[in-house]
């Protein structure tokens, strides 16, 4: 839940990337802390496992300045994906505004993305949320591998698969290379504070 | 979804926490949501933390503690506190929605602290309620 | 306030137990054990209740304590030192019943270093006459300020620069009227109970019930309460009738 402090003229939103393993999320957010980390002055923070999978959930916060007055605070996390994380998913869910939904386009992890994001929606239920009336953005990633001959799910099927229904926004990105990494987050962005401020009046 | 807090009740929440817990010797306190917004925080200007990080990962911390107790058939946990050499820090949930997070070193005994925070709980009760119904 | 029918009654189940205990020549029964143990440890009920009190406050627990430093009182009657000690104790206790949260932060740690000290006292064997003394002064020291900064209304957080005005018209109000605490049950009467066990003139400690004069200003502050409820409840009827007419 976005919170508007009216005293110090703030507004404060998160932002999940969610996603199935190994999907690129955390890899999202290194390449904005990366690029930005003249600006940001806080470490992000990670909480993961030795073998470097995320195990309870990554931290990104900055300030993109003001906007209409207010001082607009994002806080970026991202979700374990691995399947046996549900339970932590779900807390990292809590209060959310905003979601990347970021799909392996890998051929192999087809049905990898379609599950998760069916778990997504259930996650969202249990907080009385639905897929369909938050802000939301898909990011198509790793399309950098095609260089290298690995197999990609075509657009059109990520698409057929993943949005046609929701219809929303979508990237086909590389986290790795930064890719389209920004113009998701500037729009999962902007869609939030839109959304937040027709909350307010 | 959202909810506002406007001057009045954040000067409020801060008297509160200040006259409470900062003038009783507590070396910080923030007041945040369940989702990591720091709703107000406050320190008695020794030293400076990295709060935004501490609200994120004090509200996931509680968050996997609360479904830890669930599991294991409690509703949930009265004492949520760590405790380190010199520094502590102790948990309180206020209402569904907000945590109240104390940093206080060896000065400070528990018991004491704890009926300090019961206080504070009950005024900012108070104030925070009506935001929860929305 | 002692209840002198539980003294009596308490006495005479310890006098039979100690009894036993002694009458006893081979094997040890369970109920001595009990007393050995007691005898061995005497301070093991308050050191958990000590405990206690630093992790929850409760009023079960500070009754608890309460009575057994009555009942620690009664064993150690013959010692003045160790008298002295619990004196402090049972001060420190009544002091925190009364107040809970409003009690000086400090007031926690004083009174675990002065548990501290009566049971280096009490487990110190041969300890000399002159060593105790100077322990329990030291404690005795340490509480009489944390009195006076009671009594001075001092906050917890050594006043900075920029000091608040609101601390200045405490100290003020203070200095007007000497001896005035903010925080009641601290009483002027225990330094004669330390002095005359410090002077050891062989007299028995007068043993002054301290929770005495806070009960009666407590009853009077409670008068005064029902009091003011009672007219403001009759004005209120009244604005009603009015506005019912």
């Amino acid at each position: 839940m976005a919170f508007v402090n009216l005293k110090n003229k703030e507004i404060q939103v998160k932002i999940v990337y969610y996603g199935p393993g190994r999907g690129g999320k955390t890899s999202n957010l290194e390449y904005v802390y990366k690029k930005f980390a003249k600006r940001i002055n806080t470490e992000m923070v990670t909480v993961k496992t030795h073998g470097d999978r995320t195990l309870f959930f990554d931290f990104l916060p900055f300030d993109i300045g003001i906007v209409n007055g207010y001082d607009v605070k994002i806080q970026l996390y991202t979700v374990p994906g691995q399947v046996k994380y549900n339970a932590t998913r779900r807390l990292v869910l809590r209060g959310v505004d905003g979601i990347v939904f970021v799909a392996d386009a890998m051929a192999v992890r087809r049905e990898k993305n379609i599950l998760a994001l069916k778990n997504l929606q259930e996650n969202l239920a249990a907080y009385k949320k639905s897929i369909f009336r938050i802000p939301f953005v898909i990011q198509y990633n790793k399309i950098d591998l095609k260089e290298q001959g690995i197999p990609l799910l075509p657009l059109q099927t990520l698409e057929k698969d993943l949005n046609s229904q929701l219809k929303l926004p979508s990237f086909a990105a590389s986290a790795v290379l930064g890719t389209n990494v920004i113009e998701t987050l500037k729009r999962i962005i902007s869609m939030t504070v839109a959304s937040i401020k027709k909350d307010l009046k | 979804m959202s909810y506002t807090l406007g001057q009045k009740q954040l000067d409020k929440i801060e008297d509160i926490l200040k006259q409470d817990l900062i003038d009783n010797g507590v070396r910080c306190v923030f007041l945040i949501d369940m989702a990591g917004n720091i709703v107000a925080n406050l320190d008695n200007g020794e030293k400076q933390h990295d709060i935004y990080s501490l609200a994120a990962l004090a509200a996931g911390n509680f968050g996997a503690v609360s479904a830890m107790a669930k599991i294991i058939g409690e509703n949930e946990f009265s004492l949520l506190f760590h405790k380190g050499k010199t520094e502590n820090i102790h948990f309180n949930k206020i209402t569904t929605e907000f945590l109240l997070i104390t940093i206080f070193g060896n000065d400070i005994s528990l018991g004491f602290l704890r009926l300090k925070v019961s206080e504070s709980v009950e005024q900012l009760k108070a104030i925070l309620e009506p935001l929860v119904s929305l | 306030m002692v209840d002198s029918k539980d003294v009596d009654n308490l006495s005479s189940e310890l006098e039979s137990r100690l009894d036993d205990l002694f009458s006893e020549t081979n094997g040890v029964q369970p109920d001595a054990e009990d007393i050995d143990a007691a005898a061995y440890y005497p301070l093991a009920e308050l050191k958990n209740l000590i405990l206690s009190i630093d992790w929850e406050i409760t009023d079960d627990v500070l009754e608890k304590f309460l009575q057994q430093i009555k009942d620690l009182k009664l064993t150690y009657k013959h010692d003045k030192i160790v008298l002295a000690f619990l004196q402090i104790l049972n001060s420190l206790g009544n002091y925190i019943q009364t107040n809970r949260a409003k009690s000086h932060p400090k007031t926690f740690k004083i009174l675990n270093s002065v548990f501290s000290s009566l049971d280096k006292v009490v487990l110190t064997r041969d300890m000399a006459e002159t060593a105790r003394k100077k322990i329990l002064r030291a404690e005795m020291n340490r509480y009489k300020e944390l009195r006076n900064q009671i009594s001075q209304g001092t906050s917890f957080t050594q006043p900075k620069a920029e000091a608040k005005p609101e601390k200045s018209e405490i100290a003020k109000a203070t200095e007007d009227q000497p001896g005035t605490l903010t925080e009641p049950s601290v009483q002027p009467s225990e330094t004669e109970i330390f002095e005359s066990t410090m002077t050891d003139h062989g007299q028995e400690p007068e043993v002054v019930s301290l929770r005495e004069p806070s009960v009666e200003s407590l009853s009077e502050a409670v008068e005064e309460i029902k009091k003011y409820i009672h007219d403001e409840i009759s004005a209120l009827k009244k604005e009603i009738d009015a506005l019912r007419n």
